[in-house]
Formats: structure tokens, sequence, C-alpha cells
């Protein structure tokens, strides 16, 4: 299973174009600090470098995943206990913007004025470091109507910038002989190293998904190739038509009103990138009518990714899933018997990694991810609704043709009511 | 090339942009409030900073004060550039408090910030990037001593090696070594 990057030790030597001095420096002063960059580009490890500089110890930095707040009162509470016994600590607020309007504010007041909400007598906050994780700029987040101005602008003293990993050239294949080590060594195995064509197509990829996406695919090439000695792009899953694929993502949102964000350049989001893989893959198991069961693989790999969220506890993933304990139970073995022909199939690699980068940054309020990942395919399958069969499509969702039709009604409706939409990260 | 618009369009014009003002930038009082960290004359945000800061003008009234220092409003001109010019004055050399006072106002990234030079200067394994350079480069260009000021030179050094981006000693290749030169020893053929 993918470890969690930033519970590594011995990174690679890499300043990130700054970011580390920034954080040295800004562990001198009591300033709640926000770290901004893309999915996966090591803003926990930022984080980690500002608690060590400030002189804290490796258990006295609390991560407060802002992801996994049920509502406007959860969030409040785990705030005011993480506050409260925050002295001497690093508190790390994950992803703040998705908390609710209300919850931000009050955030922001403790914040701003140093005092402790709703205490009968006015309560300084102890000597605690705030630090938030933010996947795009203040501003941004601010326009975009997710981030609330007063938390914002406490935030927005010195923000910390880590770019993503293909505006550090030069440092890509540092990271990737780092993770490989690491990677070997903590499955006892030895692997040389990557192949001249491996180097080469790693420095070319985009990396939308920055330092996690590289251990991603490195581990999985570990996994799948076991005793191998070189690791091919083949073995990465590099190849040139994932490249233009995701390089063909930026053309037409250029000169967009969202074009320029953090670090001057769009990233895709994972449900972006998601979408767009999931496209080509039904365009082309269409036009070669190729019956691949994508709805199933697809519901598949979001129950995995949500396990994988939360280390395995059925109790946790069936929440987020909207489904009850009992159902996860119950699918498990089915998931398990069709894993071979999911490895097997290099065309589900890439939306498998995806559905993965996509289910971790998730909020947990919304809908169900099993229902947005339906409604996604129905929506690419009925795109092509005018030249494929009913037959082909609902083989392709991985159901019988009544249950397509069924589903079809279902989306539908919801699209007519205007049914809210799931945070789609 | 469009005609150059008359005073009453130009009027108009202005009428209807006076209608759209931006808010103001995020952030004024987290960047006042690291000023204060930084210059450390005034208690810290939990030991009363409030009574800190209103000590240093019996004028000030407290929920003035409180604005500034909580809620992102800016002090009239004249009370900001004093109160940057006493906080920077203790920061120690090379701070320029104009700079300072548009940073506090308007933040990164419209201003650059005015610490980001020191941050590179203060990192033990730059300067040690930094040395090899500056030995390197004395070598090959058979530089004499007697030709610089030593501690001039070093700070161009890290001045460009943040431009260029070197952090590591294998950032640094030949290609670097004649900008470099030109830079670190503008006198020297």
């Amino acid at each position: 299973m993918l470890r969690s990057a930033d519970k590594l030790d011995g990174y690679v030597l890499d300043n990130m174009e700054g970011a580390v001095d920034q954080a040295a420096f800004l562990a001198g002063t009591e300033t709640p600090v926000a770290i901004i960059g893309a999915r996966g580009t090591g803003k926990m490890y930022i984080a980690r470098i500002l608690h060590a500089k400030a002189g804290g110890s490796p258990d006295s930095l609390i991560a407060i995943d802002c992801r996994e707040f049920r509502s406007r009162e959860d969030a409040n509470r785990r705030i005011r206990q993480a506050l409260l016994a925050g002295a001497g600590k690093t508190l790390v607020f994950k992803s703040p913007q998705l908390m609710g309007a209300e919850a931000q504010l009050k955030l922001a007041r403790q914040l701003a004025t140093r005092l402790l909400a709703d205490a009968e007598t006015p309560t300084y906050l102890p000597s605690v470091r705030v630090v938030a994780l933010l996947p795009d700029s203040l501003q941004r987040l601010v326009a975009e109507g997710v981030l609330q101005r007063k938390l914002a602008s406490v935030l927005a003293a010195y923000p910390i910038r880590v770019p993503p990993l293909r505006h550090r050239q030069q440092a890509i294949l540092r990271w990737a002989r780092k993770i490989l080590s690491q990677e070997c060594a903590s499955r006892g195995i030895e692997v040389k190293g990557f192949t001249p064509e491996a180097e080469q197509a790693m420095r070319q990829h985009p990396w939308h998904g920055n330092i996690s996406e590289l251990r991603q695919r490195v581990v999985r090439a570990l996994e799948q190739k076991p005793g191998v000695e070189w690791l091919t792009p083949v073995d990465l899953q590099l190849f040139l038509g994932d490249q233009v694929a995701s390089g063909s993502l930026e053309l037409p949102l250029q000169g967009s009103p969202g074009y320029e964000c953090a670090g001057g350049s769009y990233s895709p989001t994972a449900w972006e990138e998601l979408t767009l893989v999931l496209a080509e893959r039904v365009n082309q198991l269409l036009s070669t009518r190729r019956p691949l069961p994508l709805g199933t693989w697809l519901e598949d790999q979001i129950v995995l990714a949500t396990l994988a969220r939360y280390q395995g506890q059925h109790g946790p993933s069936a929440a987020f899933l909207r489904t009850s304990r009992r159902n996860i139970a119950r699918w498990l073995p089915a998931i398990a018997t069709r894993q071979g022909m999911r490895d097997d199939c290099s065309l589900w690699q890439e939306p498998a990694r995806l559905v993965a980068d996509w289910v971790r940054g998730l909020g947990s309020a919304g809908d169900s991810p099993l229902l947005a990942g339906q409604s996604l395919l129905l929506e690419l399958l009925e795109a092509h609704c005018d030249t494929a069969t009913v037959d082909l499509r609902a083989q392709l969702l991985g159901v019988s043709r009544p249950t397509y039709g069924k589903r079809l009604r279902e989306w539908r409706a919801a699209a007519l009511a205007n049914a809210p939409a799931v945070a789609h990260g | 090339m469009t005609a150059t618009p008359g005073p009453g369009q130009l009027a108009a014009e202005y009428q209807v942009l006076l209608g759209e003002v931006d808010p103001d930038p995020l952030g004024f009082s987290a960047r006042l409030n690291l000023l204060l960290d930084l210059a450390a004359i005034v208690p810290s945000r939990i030991e009363g900073r409030m009574l800190g800061v209103l000590a240093i003008n019996p004028e000030w009234k407290e929920a003035e004060v409180r604005r500034w220092l909580h809620h992102d409003q800016v002090p009239p001109r004249r009370h900001l550039q004093a109160l940057v010019r006493l906080l920077v004055a203790r920061l120690g050399p090379g701070h320029d408090p104009q700079r300072w006072e548009a940073f506090l106002v308007y933040g990164s990234p419209i201003v650059a910030s005015p610490v980001e030079h020191l941050l590179y200067r203060e990192d033990r394994g730059r300067r040690d990037i930094a040395a090899r350079i500056f030995a390197r480069l004395t070598e090959r260009y058979g530089i004499p001593s007697s030709s610089y000021d030593a501690d001039v030179v070093f700070q161009r050094c890290l001045q460009l090696m943040q431009q260029f981006n070197i952090y590591e000693w294998q950032d640094f290749q030949a290609g670097h070594m004649e900008p470099f030169r030109s830079v670190m020893f503008p006198s020297e053929p």
C-alpha cells in the first residue's frame, strides 16, 4: 500500500525554490502560515520543516484534516479542543477551505485576536503555532467563494508557495531516485535504477499529481514487476499518449478567467484529469466495441481508494461513501476477484491512479463519491448515444440494459432537479 | 490607434471606476503583526501586544489600534509611515521602510517580500556553495584577491544563486561561470 509521503524521513535535497527557506524564516515568528501548492507538491513536508525549525518535536505537530469535519459543530468542537491543548504545538489545518463558512469565520476570529471563542471570560489561546495547507492562492480561493475573506486575511502575512514539480525540472530525477531507494529499502529489495528512456520520460511528463504521483508510479512499478533490475517507461506507465493527453488539458483553459493560479500556470484537479482520461477510455472502447466494465471497475476503485484513505477502517469508509459497513464487507470479495482483470488492463492504470488521487483530496460533505463517479461515466457514455448501442453502453457501465435505463432516468431526474453537485476536490 | 478621449468621456470613465473600488488587499493586520514579531519591541500577541502598541503613541485609541492589529484597517498614512520607520529601524541595516510600508499594505506578490534576501543569506548550506563558486571563479579566471572586496562579491554571488535557483552544488553548471564572473567581478576584463 502507498504510504503517505510526509511520513517518510530522509527527503530529497530540494529547496523547492525557496519554500524551505521561507518556512525556516517564519518559524521564528508567531505568524499563522499559509502553505500553498497543488496536490502532491509536498506542503506537509514544508509544514514539518517549519515545525522542526521552531524547535518542535515530531509528536507535537498535530494535523487537523478539515475534510473530515461532519458539520459546523463538529468542526468548532474539534478546533476548540486542538487550540486548548495546543501549547507548544503546531496545528496544521489541511484544506480549511472545505470547512463551512461559519467555522472558517470562527477560526479566523480566534487566530486574529488570539482569544478563545465562546469562553465565559476572555481567555488567550495558548502559545500555539498555526499552519494552513491550501491548494491555491488565497486570492483565488476567496474569489471562488470557498475560502472566507477573514480567514484568508489572517493567513496572508507571507504565504509560502510550494511550486509544482514541473517547475523544478532539475529536481524530478533527484526525487525519483530518492523515492525509489526509500521504497526499495522498505521492501527489502534492490533495483538498480531507471533506464535512460525512463529518465527522459520522467523529464517530459507534466506531473500534475507532483511528488505523490511520482511515488505512486514507482510503487506501482515495484508491485507489478517484482525482481526487476531497471525501471522502464512502461513500468512507470509513462507513455507518449498519456503525456499528450495531459498536455492537451491546458489548451482549452488558457486565457479563461481561472487560468492563472498559484505558480502562474494551470494545474488540473484530480477530478478534471480523471474526467479527461475516462472520456478518452470511453471513446476508445466504444469505437473498438470492446465491452470492458468501466463502471464496475470505477466503483471498485472508489471503494479501494476510500479504504486506503481511512487505513482500511470500514466504519469511516462506509460513512464517507454514504453506505453501510455491511455493504463494504459484502462488496470486497467481488472487488478482490476483479483485481486481476483491472491490474492486467493497461487502459485502466491511469484512471485507477487518478481515482485514488481524487478520493484522497475530497471533503466528507456532499454526495457519495460513488454517485459522482457513476454520474460522470453516464454523462460520458450518453455523449455517444447517437453512435453506440444501449447494450454496449450498459456493458461499459457494468450493468444490464434495464438497470442502465433505470440509472439513466435517475441521473436525468437529478440533473433536472438541479441536485447539488458533489465536491470534486 | 484610439482617439484621445475628451474631458467629458474621461470624467464619465472616472465616475465608473470610482464605483468599482476593489476590496482592500488581504492580510494587512497579519503583516503588521509579522513586522511587530520581527522588531520584537512590543510583547507577543498573547502577552498584551495591544497595550504595547498603544504605549508607542498615547494619542491612539484602543479601538483604532485593535482595527489595525486585527481587522485589516490601514492606519492613516502619517501614522503608518512613522510606525513602520520605528519598527524597521529595529530590524538592522539593509531594510527599506518604504518597501516595508508597501509590503504591509499590498503584500506579496504585488510587492516582493522585503525579507526575501535575508532568507537566503542565513542559510549555511547555500553559503558553502557560494564559497565554492567564489573560489572556482577566482581560480579559473586568475582574479587576484587585491582586486575585489570579498564581502561585496560574496553577497553578489548569493544574490545570483537566488536568481538562478541554485540550491545545490549540482545546480551550478559550466554555463553559469561566465554570467557569474561578469556580475561578481564587473571590473575584471
